[in-house]
C-alpha cells in the first residue's frame, strides 16, 4: 500500500506542469517535499491554517461533513490540497503556461 | 467684671475641697473657720482661729460624714421635746426661760477617738477636726490684700482694686451664693467628687484671663515636657534581577461543536476499548491456552499504517485527478461540448476529433491487441498489450493489461501484469471488476481489480487445460446455472474452451474443437496424409441466443456453433480468404453479424444465409470492426494504414461517411476500435501502444427524426423498434434483388 502511495506521488511529480508536492502532517510540519526547504516551510505553514479554517467552516455547517479536497487558482499556479485525516497532500501546478 | 478674677482664686485656693468655695467670712458664722482649716495656709481673712490640724485623708472623710448628721440635729431642738414629753407638762416648760445658743461646736462629735501609733506603740488621742458645724455658708468674693493669692492677682491684674466696685458686686453675688451653698451642703458627697474636677474650672478661668490679655505664665501651670526621638530610617535600596524568560509558544485554536463532538466520540471509543480489554483480561486468566492458540492462529497483524496509507492513497488519487483535469482541461471541454460546426454544411460526411491519447510508458513498444470498454463505468476501458509479430511472441518478459480512465490519460487506473504478451481481454458485463485475458502462450488469466494486486487472480496451468497456441479471443458468458462465473476462450490450437471460476480454481470444458478438416497438401510427396489443423481466431456469442456462437478461423472460415453440443457445426460460412480478425453481432437485429479480415474486406451477414449481405472494400488490411451502440446501421472499422472508417448504411450503403487518418501511415498501424456505450467517442489502438480517443462529429451519429422524437418522448422501446425497422428496411432492399447480389457475392 505504501508503495502505491509512493507510486502515485511519483506519477504526480512526473506529470507535466507540476511544480512540487508536499506532504504535511497535522502539526503543519512538512514530512516530504519536492521543493526547496524555504518554499516548503512557507507553503506548509500557511496552508495548514487555511485548510483548518475551511474544514472548520464545513464542519460548522454540517458536523457530519468533512473537507476532502480544496483547490485554489492563482494567476500563476493552481494549488491543490487533499486533506486525509492526519496529513495534507499539497500539489502546486503551473497552469499559466501550457507545457 | 473685676470680681471675676477675684472670685475664682477664692474658690480654688486649694483644690482639695469644694467647701473652700464660698467659704467667705459671713457675718452669721463667727467661727466659719472650716474653710480656714482646709485652706492651705489659712489665708481666709474671715476664718477666725483656723484649725491648723492636719487633714488626714481618712479623717476628712469621716468628718464630712459627721458634719452631715450634725446639721440635722441642729435643726431640731431635741432635748427640749424629749424633756417635754417626759414631764407631760408643756405649759410648765413654756414658761421656763430657755436659753438657746447657737454654737458651732458639734455636740455629737466623738471626743475620744484614738489611734494606735505604731512608732510609739501606744494609742494616741486624736483631736477631731470636724467638731465645728457650719450654720451658714456664704461664699466670699474677696480675700485679704496681703494674701499670696491676692498679691498674685494684683500682680496679674496690674492695678489697684476698687473697693466700691467689689462691694457692690459682692452683695449681688452673695445672694446667689447662699442659695447655692445650701444645696451644695446637701450634696456634699457629690461635691467631694467635684473636687477632682476642680482643676478644670480653674483652667477655664485661666482661659478667660487669656481673653483679657493676661499673663501667659498662668495659662498652664503644669510643665509639660515633650520629648520625641526619631530613629534612623534605613536607606532604601532597590535591587532587580532579570531571569531567563520561560519558553513561550503561541497556541491558538478555535473550538467548535464538532471538535468537541469528535473528541467525545474518540474518548468514548477509547473507554469502550479499555473496558473490553479489561474484560478480556478476566477471560484471559480463565482460558489462557485458548487465547494463546487463537493468537498463534491469527498471527497476522494488521499493518497499523495500512489505514493511513489507504487514506493517503485516496488523497493522492484525488490530487492526481485534479492535476490531470487541469492539464487536459481543454480536451475535457472538447469532449463534452465541441461539435463540429462544419457538419451542417456537409451532406453526409462527418469528422473525427482527436481527444486524449493514452499510453503506458513501460509498454511503449508493444501493440494494442485488444480494447474493451467497461460496461458499468463509462470512462473506464481496458487495453491489452502484446505483439502480433510471430517471431517476437516470446520476446516480452512482461506484458500488461491497462485499465485507463478518460479522467486520467497519463497513467492507467489499474494495471494487470502478465508473464507474456496479452492478446485479448474482456470485462465481465455484470461484474465490472472481473477481467479475463488471454495470453500469447495459451494461458488464460483472470484479474480481480478489487484486489490490490497486479498479478492474476486465476491462471490456467499446463495441466489445467491451457491452450497450446495463442489465445486469440476471450468472452465472458452469462453465469451458469450454479451461479459461477464462466467465460469462453478461442485459441490457435483449434479449441473453444469454457472456463468456470469455482472459488479458487478454474475448471475447463472444451465446448468445441475445430476438426482437422483441411488436408495437408504437399506438392511433392503424396505420402503425407495428415490433416492440417485449423486455428480459431475469433469468437462471438449471439446477443439474444447465448448458446449460439460464431468462430472465425485462421483460414477465413466461420463456423456457427452451439454450446449445447460440440460435435457438429450448425453452419459453415466461407467468409474470407485470410484469417478473420473479428466477428461482431449487431446489437439491434440479432441475426446480423459483421466480419473483417486482413484481405481488405468487411462483410455483413445474416446468419441464416451463407452469402454476405454487404461487402466493403477498404483498400487496406482491416484490423477491427465494431457496431455502434447508438444506431443499428453504423459501424466503424480501422485499417492498418492508420485510417478510421465510419459507415452509416442508412445514409450511404456504398461509401463510408467518414474516412479519416488518425495516425501517420508510416508511423504505426491501427489495430483495434471500440465504441463507447454512452458517449459519442471511440477508441482506436495502434501498433505503438497508444490508444487514441476520437469524438464523432454530429453527422456520424445522426439519428432519424422518428428515433429522435421517440428518445425525446422517453420511449426507448419505440426508438429501439425504429432502429430495428431501419436496418430491416435496408436489409429487405438488399435481399430482394437476390440475383444481382448473388452474382456479386460470388466474386470472392
Amino acid at each position: 500500500m505504501a508503495s502505491e502511495v509512493e507510486e502515485t506521488l511519483k506519477k504526480l511529480i512526473a506529470h507535466k506542469g507540476v511544480i512540487g508536492t508536499i506532504i504535511v502532517n497535522a502539526e503543519g510540519i512538512p514530512i516530504k517535499s519536492t521543493m526547496d526547504p524555504h518554499t516548503t516551510t512557507q507553503y506548509s505553514g500557511l496552508i495548514n491554517q487555511l485548510v483548518e479554517q475551511a474544514r472548520t467552516m464545513f464542519k460548522e455547517i454540517d458536523s457530519s461533513n468533512d473537507l476532502t479536497f480544496m483547490r485554489m487558482r492563482t494567476k500563476k499556479h493552481e494549488l491543490m490540497v487533499a486533506p486525509d485525516g492526519d496529513y495534507l497532500l499539497i500539489v502546486i501546478q503551473n497552469t499559466s503556461e501550457r507545457a | 467684671m473685676p470680681n471675676l478674677p477675684l472670685k475664682s482664686p477664692g474658690k480654688t485656693s486649694f483644690a482639695k475641697s469644694a467647701l473652700i468655695r464660698g467659704k467667705g467670712s459671713g457675718t452669721a458664722t463667727p467661727f466659719g473657720g472650716v474653710a480656714g482649716k482646709k485652706g492651705g495656709g489659712g489665708n481666709l481673712p474671715a476664718g477666725g482661729p483656723g484649725h491648723e490640724g492636719e487633714a488626714n485623708g481618712i479623717l476628712e472623710g469621716i468628718s464630712s460624714l459627721h458634719s452631715w448628721i450634725k446639721t440635722q440635729t441642729m435643726i431640731r431642738p431635741t432635748p427640749k421635746i424629749s424633756r417635754g414629753k417626759l414631764n407631760g407638762t408643756y405649759e410648765e416648760d413654756a414658761d421656763e426661760d430657755v436659753v438657746i445658743t447657737l454654737t458651732a461646736k458639734n455636740p455629737q462629735a466623738p471626743k475620744n477617738v484614738v489611734r494606735f501609733d505604731y512608732t510609739s506603740g501606744e494609742y494616741i488621742n486624736i483631736k477631731l477636726s470636724e467638731t465645728m458645724i457650719d450654720h451658714l455658708e456664704i461664699e466670699s468674693t474677696c480675700f485679704h490684700r496681703d494674701s499670696v493669692e491676692a498679691k498674685k492677682q494684683i500682680q496679674a491684674g496690674g492695678g489697684a482694686m476698687n473697693g466700691l466696685d467689689e462691694d457692690e458686686h459682692d452683695e449681688d453675688l452673695d445672694e446667689e451664693r447662699t442659695k447655692r451653698n445650701q444645696t451644695a451642703k446637701r450634696d456634699q458627697v457629690a461635691r467631694d467628687a467635684e473636687k477632682v474636677k476642680a482643676v478644670k474650672p480653674r483652667r477655664r478661668d485661666s482661659d478667660d484671663e487669656d481673653g483679657d490679655g493676661g499673663d501667659k505664665k498662668l495659662q498652664n501651670q503644669f510643665s509639660f515636657v515633650e520629648r520625641a526621638t526619631q530613629t534612623m530610617n534605613n536607606a532604601m535600596k532597590s535591587a532587580a534581577i532579570q531571569t531567563e524568560p520561560p519558553p513561550r509558544a503561541n497556541f491558538s485554536d478555535s473550538v467548535n461543536q464538532w471538535i468537541i463532538f469528535d473528541a467525545y466520540t474518540a474518548y468514548e471509543k477509547q473507554k469502550e476499548l479499555q473496558e473490553e480489554q479489561e474484560k478480556n483480561k478476566g477471560k484471559k486468566e480463565e482460558n489462557v491456552s485458548a487465547y494463546s492458540i487463537k493468537r498463534i492462529l491469527s498471527d497476522k497483524k494488521p499493518d497499523p499504517n495500512e489505514d493511513l496509507n489507504r487514506n493517503m492513497l485516496k488523497a493522492a488519487k484525488i490530487l492526481e485527478r485534479m492535476v490531470n483535469q487541469n492539464t487536459y482541461n481543454d480536451i475535457a471541454l472538447d469532449f463534452k461540448y465541441w461539435e463540429d460546426a462544419s457538419d451542417e454544411f456537409r451532406e453526409t460526411e462527418g469528422t473525427l476529433l482527436p481527444l486524449w491519447k493514452f499510453n503506458f510508458e513501460k509498454a511503449r513498444d508493444m501493440e494494442i491487441t485488444c480494447l474493451c470498454w467497461n460496461p458499468c463505468y463509462t470512462d473506464l476501458f481496458a487495453a491489452s498489450y502484446g505483439t502480433y509479430n510471430f517471431y517476437e511472441q516470446d520476446k516480452p518478459e512482461e506484458s500488461y493489461v491497462c485499465v485507463f480512465s478518460l479522467k486520467n490519460p497519463s497513467f492507467p487506473e489499474y494495471l494487470c501484469k502478465a508473464h507474456c504478451g496479452v492478446m485479448c481481454v474482456d470485462i465481465h458485463p455484470r461484474h465490472p471488476h472481473m477481467l479475463a485475458a488471454g495470453l500469447a502462450d495459451g494461458s488464460v488469466a483472470v484479474y480481480n481489480l478489487q484486489v490490490h494486486s497486479q498479478d492474476p487472480f486465476y491462471l490456467s496451468t499446463a495441466n489445467n487445460g491451457k491452450h497450446q497456441d495463442i489465445v486469440w479471443q476471450i468472452k465472458w458468458a452469462k453465469d451458469n446455472l450454479d451461479g459461477y462465473l464462466n467465460f469462453y476462450s478461442v485459441s490457435g490450437d483449434g479449441r473453444v474452451t469454457n472456463w468456470t471460476i469455482v472459488k479458487t480454481a478454474l475448471w475447463h470444458t472444451d465446448t468445441m474443437s475445430i476438426k482437422f478438416s483441411r488436408h495437408l497438401e504437399n506438392f511433392s510427396e503424396e505420402l503425407v496424409r495428415d490433416n492440417l489443423r485449423e486455428g480459431g481466431r475469433c469468437v462471438n456469442f449471439n446477443p439474444t441466443d447465448e448458446t449460439m456462437f460464431l468462430v472465425g478461423t485462421d483460414e477465413g472460415v466461420i463456423y456457427k456453433c452451439t454450446t449445447e453440443y460440440s460435435s457438429k457445426y450448425l453452419e459453415t460460412y466461407p467468409a474470407h480468404n485470410t484469417s478473420i480478425y473479428n466477428i461482431a453481432w449487431n446489437q439491434y437485429v440479432p441475426s446480423i453479424f459483421i466480419t473483417c479480415a486482413s484481405e481488405w474486406m468487411i462483410k455483413i451477414w445474416d446468419h441464416n444465409s451463407r452469402k454476405p449481405l454487404f461487402m466493403f472494400d477498404l483498400n487496406s488490411q482491416v484490423g477491427d470492426v465494431a457496431w455502434a451502440p447508438y444506431s443499428s446501421t453504423v459501424f466503424a472499422a480501422v485499417t492498418i494504414d492508420g485510417k478510421v472508417h465510419v459507415f452509416d448504411l442508412h445514409v450511404d450503403k456504398y461509401h463510408p461517411v467518414c474516412s479519416q487518418p488518425i495516425i501517420p501511415r508510416k508511423k504505426a498501424r491501427l489495430n483495434h476500435v471500440s465504441f463507447n456505450l454512452h458517449h459519442p467517442i471511440l477508441i482506436v489502438g495502434d501498433s505503438k501502444g497508444t490508444v487514441h480517443c476520437v469524438k464523432l462529429s454530429p453527422n456520424l451519429r445522426r439519428q432519424t427524426k422518428e428515433v429522435k422524437t421517440a428518445l425525446a418522448n422517453k420511449e426507448p422501446k419505440k426508438a429501439l423498434e425504429l432502429e430495428i425497422k431501419k436496418l430491416e428496411n435496408l436489409l429487405a432492399m438488399v435481399r430482394e434483388p437476390q440475383d444481382n447480389k448473388g452474382r456479386k457475392e460470388d466474386e470472392p
